[in-house]
């Protein structure tokens, strides 16, 4: 009888997933962000920040190397706080978002490091894929407003050269961009 | 650099369409192809001074309208100009170009990908075959010029229109095609009006011309294209470029139909024709520079340059004053 109970139990559970060793996070869009910035005639910063994104990550904290992370932005998002100068950047001088719609992240491998995850992957912009590091600082899982909830920040370092950009439009706005992504995300 | 690129294709195709004029006198289709391969050097000197061209292999609209659209209309009228095929085969070609064209500049885009209606294509290829074989044909048997004037036109002002509205190189690479078109002509209207057989028929004029009126057409249809689907080239605007060349022929067309009269020799008259074409370039010029100043006007207006900049403190009200160090000048940004 115990034995019995203890084979429903394991039934049980993974019918209901609680044994599942990776947990999924959609992308929580309201509480997040993707901005970037890139200097402007080296005597300061332009910001802005897209604001489409959509992504996914499995967290297995007992096997981190299983974990995956991927991270979609619509590149017509772009939003620097100007009409006119975000229709010139998804225009083919810059983003080309007609050719280019979007720009992805895919994660190809994952460790666990004392600040959170570095993650290895490929980020793709422009046409372009290049393989990138990223450190991810964060991964603790909170339960709030019903969800259970997990949270990372990264800062990507790129420069626009590497992925294709019109050089004739380097110069007055630098070729390396930083950008800046702070995501949360959300699950059941 | 843009002046010096119009200039150098320009030069390039001028001169190179001379020497081939030159030799080639007394053999049109050996001139004619001549004059399409001068235009050929003019536009790649042009794009070296501009230091646009295109990416292999092409990953952009504009990469694949200068890999693959230009040079592909460029051999069939080498193919035409040289005699190597005529009637069904060569309008059987150019068909094919015209149903590919669109197709292939959005290729991988949005515009394919999001399911653009195929009537969409299907009038633009037909619209492309129609004035590429039409006009081309009535140029070969009329020997006239004002078309390959008005594509020459047009191209500039799609090249402005585009460039004006926020797309800075696929506008400027426009200015090295009109440039390396109009010394292409040049040279040979230089080489004096032949007669003889070339392509499809009997060739009035200059050898030169049937060819290269019908690669300037293919180009303004392609930048035009490319400009209104990657840029923000506007559609009426994009309908009325296209429309000039037509605008050019048309009367003539009408007025070979009407009887001998001062009607009919003004509709036939270059001047008119030309006049008339200008319209909607000059209009689109217009309504381009106006979106352009309500818009991309004030992100390029004049700031100061990015010289050390030293910050004073005095004892005046004015405890903060920045000066500038002697010399700099302010110079035009883009954002």
């Amino acid at each position: 009888m115990p034995r019995f109970s203890a084979l429903l139990a394991i039934v049980l559970a993974l019918a209901t997933g609680s044994l599942r060793a990776a947990d999924d996070y959609d992308y929580d869009l309201v509480h997040s962000s993707v901005g970037f910035k890139a200097r402007f005639l080296d005597i300061s910063w332009i910001q802005g920040r897209f604001n489409d994104v959509s992504g996914k990550f499995s967290l297995d904290r007992q096997d981190p190397s299983k974990s995956t992370f991927s991270l979609t932005i619509k590149a017509d998002s772009v939003d620097t706080a100007n009409a006119a100068r975000d229709e010139h950047l998804r225009q083919p001088d810059y983003f080309d978002t007609k050719q280019f719609p979007t720009i992805e992240f895919r994660s190809t491998a994952v460790k666990a490091i004392p600040e959170g995850y570095e993650v290895a992957g490929t980020f793709t912009m422009h046409g372009v894929t290049k393989p990138v590091t990223l450190k991810l600082v964060g991964g603790k899982e909170i339960e709030a407003m019903g969800k259970k909830r997990v949270g990372f920040g990264t800062e990507l370092k790129l420069k626009r050269s590497d992925f294709n950009f019109d050089k004739g439009q380097i110069g007055n706005i630098g070729d390396e961009a930083i950008i800046v992504i702070d995501c949360a995300g959300q699950r059941d | 650099m843009v002046v010096r690129a119009v200039l150098g294709a320009f030069a390039v195709a001028a001169a190179l369409g001379a020497v081939g004029a030159g030799i080639s006198r007394r053999q049109p289709a050996l001139a004619a192809v001549a004059a399409i391969v001068a235009f050929v050097w003019g536009v790649v000197a042009g794009l070296c001074l501009l230091r646009a061209l295109p990416s292999l292999p092409p990953t952009t609209g504009l990469d694949r309208y200068l890999v693959i659209l230009l040079p592909v209309a460029l051999a069939i009228e080498v193919e035409a100009a040289a005699n190597w095929i005529g009637g069904f085969w060569l309008t059987a070609e150019r068909g094919c170009v015209a149903l590919l064209a669109v197709p292939v500049l959005l290729h991988g885009s949005v515009w394919l990908e999001g399911g653009t209606p195929a009537v969409v294509i299907l009038a633009a290829a037909l619209f492309l075959w129609a004035s590429w074989e039409g006009i081309t044909g009535d140029v070969r048997s009329s020997g006239d010029r004002v078309v390959a004037v008005v594509t020459v036109g047009a191209l500039v002002v799609a090249g402005l229109s585009i460039a004006l509205a926020g797309w800075l190189k696929g506008g400027l690479v426009a200015l090295p095609l009109a440039g390396a078109l109009a010394g292409a002509l040049l040279a040979d209207w230089g080489g004096g009006p032949t007669r003889g057989r070339s392509g499809c028929g009997e060739v009035w004029g200059t050898p030169g011309l049937p060819g290269l009126t019908a690669v300037g057409l293919v180009a303004l249809f392609g930048l035009v294209v490319v400009g209104r689907c990657f840029g923000r080239l506007g559609s009426a605007a994009a309908l009325l470029i296209l429309l000039a060349p037509l605008l050019a022929v048309l009367p003539l067309g009408i007025g070979r139909m009407l009887p001998d009269s001062a009607g009919q020799r003004l509709l036939r008259s270059a001047r008119y024709r030309i006049l008339l074409a200008l319209v909607p370039l000059v209009i689109v010029v217009i309504v381009a520079k106006a979106d352009f100043d309500t818009r991309l006007g004030r992100l390029v207006g004049e700031i100061p340059p990015p010289g050390p900049v030293v910050v004073a403190v005095s004892p005046s009200a004015d405890p903060f004053k920045l000066s500038r160090t002697p010399g700099s000048a302010s110079r035009r940004v883009r954002s």
